[in-house]
């Protein structure tokens, strides 16, 4: 039994004070669990009750701006377009229109369907729902004001339909709808950019983006540091205009801000680059917080004027969250250095072991089927001795006539005289492309090489001409074992 | 010597005789400032009697434990501990009935009634006494501020909303002094739904609950007197 009474008073409560933390913290844990895994897809509440049954899609660009009315200045808090078959066949706003003595007056309303352009006062809103209606006690009078407008039995093209009691809360709103109503007429007929909706990778890549697909094999990520925890949930694969492929992946980071709260931070980053010379493309932000100053760290290092590495460079207005998103971002390089393959390396699967690029002048020839050149030599050394990696060009006269032009990447192993194509790559295709079929045939050891009869595909002039190829690289590939 | 309360009167004492709203006059800033809304004083209640119930078993517990030195602030963390709890709960489960209280749940803490029943009762009783105090005392201020807000909303916006704040019932707007559909009738008075008519409602109910234990009091000393009386007279009577 402790006798000390000031030893005893600091076991208790340091006892109690450490209960508590462990049951808040493992509640919190679970919570937060719980909101993750029933994260809904709708809109907000106050958006999908105007119309419980619709698709609502966020605007993000092209909002409008705030506008000063008769009586007070209106702020639009989101736009959100209803969507039918893909198209917007309405749009729904969130209002705030100021204070009119102490309380805010906030609604958000939807309209549908055509309007003209240049008659905004015909719209006439088919859902409102007064968030909050002005000064307590006379907010009923908004509400039943908005009521009047949906059933046409009030107008808002003036104040003539303003209630005794609570006046300014209703001018604020009527305020508000007529700045609503303006910009539908407008938006709705195509006059600002319609809702188009386009992915992170999109906003990452711009005009460069060609496709993207989800890694579906890829495991979460998830790892806690002293600024924050973080987890990296999806990995994408993004093909781009110029046939490169580069690696993104999106996560969410947690951290305690200044104020003691806990922030939540959404964003995509893509990589490109091989193992040393890895660089981060760009990166977009899906769920923001007010603390953003790590964004200009992140510009920087997009730039290359930061280095990802100096973490004395997180000196920026938000500490906090820019160590917390570099610790992320951090997280996803390693991520991508480590599963990163380079086109070698595909080729020659779990036999590759390093590769290096010889010192090589270009071969070209000419045939019978076609013009070739191979431009680049790799050497590799896999787990049961050594190959080459070639890359070549082939032009050859198609069936229309036309000249086809089809680049290619091929990968050879073996013993002089005994070479063995582990694999290809083609990085320009053509749509003659059958071929394939005869590559694959000579991968898997079934269709000899030297087999000029094996030629007997839908496609026999490109086989013909990207068989001479091959050939002319073995050639090559056996003459490195005299060097 | 005092002789000890039996349970039920423990339970049932704080729901109307000992009320800690209207008789106490405890808690009386949430009581003004969450009853504009029927839904909102109900979440409240629920809230408040969760903190106080769990607060009460957790004290009386470790009260033979708890040194007398530092039993505030051991208090006071069973008590932040709770309202934490709460607040992580309805955030998560019930966001509107969070978002509608504010403030007035992290203010729980420093709940006169809580930190009251945890000094004044649970410190000192057992375990099952301070649960059935601490669930009298929830559900006395939970009926308490109930009925106000059901006063202040009904006659301050003429109608009774349900389902804004437990948004597991489907919503609904009854009218009672206004809001018939078709037609301009309305007797509300907006005044009711603002913090004036706040202090008006709870100063009626305190002024009737005043009149009606005065009257019980001089019924009861009416009743002493006259008793008092008789047995003066019979001992005159046994004395000729």
């Amino acid at each position: 039994m402790i006798k000390n009474t000031y030893v005893k008073c600091a076991l208790v409560l340091g006892a109690i004070c450490v209960s508590s933390a462990v049951l808040i913290g493992g509640l919190n844990t679970v919570a937060n669990i719980y909101k993750e895994t029933h994260k809904s897809d709708k809109a907000p509440t106050q958006i999908q009750d105007l119309k419980p049954a619709g698709t609502f899609v966020e605007v993000t660009e092209n909002l409008p701006q705030a506008v000063t009315m008769n009586s007070t200045k209106i702020t639009f808090t989101s736009v959100w377009a209803l969507m039918e078959n893909g198209t917007p066949v309405g749009y729904a706003y969130e209002i705030n229109c100021g204070k009119p003595v102490k309380t805010e007056v906030t609604f958000t309303v939807l309209f549908e369907g055509p309007a003209i352009a240049e008659l905004p006062e015909l719209v006439q809103p088919s859902a409102i729902n007064v968030t909050v209606g002005g000064d307590s006690g006379y907010d009923s009078n908004v509400v039943k004001l908005a009521d009047g407008l949906v059933a046409g039995t009030s107008t808002a093209n003036d104040y003539s339909s303003v209630m005794s009691g609570g006046t300014k809360s209703q001018k604020f709103f009527i305020d508000g709808v007529q700045a609503a109503r303006k910009d539908y007429a407008s938006r709705i007929n195509g006059q600002t950019d319609t809702v188009v909706q386009k992915t992170p990778l999109q906003d990452i890549y711009g005009d460069l983006y060609k496709a993207e697909a989800e890694d579906t094999s890829f495991t979460k990520l998830e790892a806690t540091t002293d600024h924050c925890s973080y987890e990296i949930t999806n990995r994408y694969l993004v093909t781009l205009t110029n046939n490169t492929t580069t690696v993104a992946y999106a996560g969410t980071v947690s951290f305690q801000d200044p104020e003691g709260e806990t922030d939540v931070l959404k964003l995509t980053a893509a990589f490109s680059g091989d193992k040393s010379t890895v660089k981060l493309d760009g990166y977009k932000v899906t769920k923001d917080i007010s603390w953003n100053d790590y964004k200009s760290w992140m510009d920087g290092v997009k730039a290359g004027t930061t280095s990802l590495e100096d973490e004395n460079a997180v000196h920026t207005g938000s500490t906090l969250s820019t160590n917390a998103v570099r610790d992320m971002i951090l997280g996803m390089r390693d991520a991508y250095v480590a599963n990163y393959k380079s086109e070698v390396e595909k080729l020659f699967g779990d036999k590759y072991v390093s590769e290096s690029a010889d010192e090589f002048a270009a071969v070209t020839g000419t045939t019978d089927h076609c013009s070739y050149e191979i431009t680049k030599r790799t050497s590799v050394v896999l787990t049961d001795g050594t190959g080459k990696a070639y890359e070549a060009t082939v032009s050859f006269q198609d069936p229309e006539g036309e000249t086809d032009v089809l680049k290619l990447m091929a990968a050879f192993s073996g013993d002089e005289g005994n070479a063995k194509l582990e694999g290809y790559k083609i990085t320009k295709d053509i749509s003659w492309n059958d071929y394939k079929k005869w590559m694959d045939g000579v991968k898997a050891g079934t269709t000899s090489m030297d087999d000029e009869n094996a030629v007997k595909t839908g496609s026999t002039l490109s086989t013909n001409a990207v068989r001479d190829l091959l050939l002319a690289m073995r050639t090559n590939y056996y003459a490195t074992f005299g060097e | 010597m005092d002789q000890k309360p039996s349970k039920a009167r423990i339970f049932l004492d704080p729901l109307f005789k000992a009320n800690p709203l209207f008789v106490m006059v405890l808690g009386t800033c949430p009581a003004l400032a969450v009853t504009t809304s029927f839904e909102s004083a109900i979440g409240m209640g629920l809230l408040f009697t969760f903190v106080v119930f769990c607060s009460n078993l957790i004290i009386s517990l470790l009260r033979k434990v708890i040194p007398d030195e530092v039993r505030t602030p051991c208090y006071i963390v069973v008590i932040a501990t709770f309202v934490t709890v709460v607040k992580i709960l309805s955030s998560t489960f019930l966001p509107e009935l969070y978002n509608s209280l504010g403030v007035f749940v992290s203010l729980l803490v420093v709940n006169c009634i809580v930190l009251g029943r945890a000094e004044a009762f649970a410190s000192q009783n057992t375990v099952v006494d301070s649960m059935l105090d601490g669930l009298g005392n929830g559900i006395g201020y939970t009926w308490a501020i109930a009925a106000i807000a059901l006063v202040r909303e009904v006659v301050g916006a003429g109608t009774l909303t349900l389902g804004k704040v437990f948004t597991f019932i489907p919503k609904v707007t009854l009218p009672i002094l206004s809001g018939y559909s078709g037609s301009d009738f309305s007797m509300a008075i907006p005044l009711f739904k603002s913090s004036a008519g706040g202090f008006l409602v709870l100063g009626f109910a305190l002024a009737i609950i005043a009149a009606v234990n005065n009257y019980k009091d001089k019924k009861a000393k009416e009743k002493a007197r006259a008793a008092k009386a008789a047995a003066a007279a019979a001992a005159k009577g046994g004395n000729q």
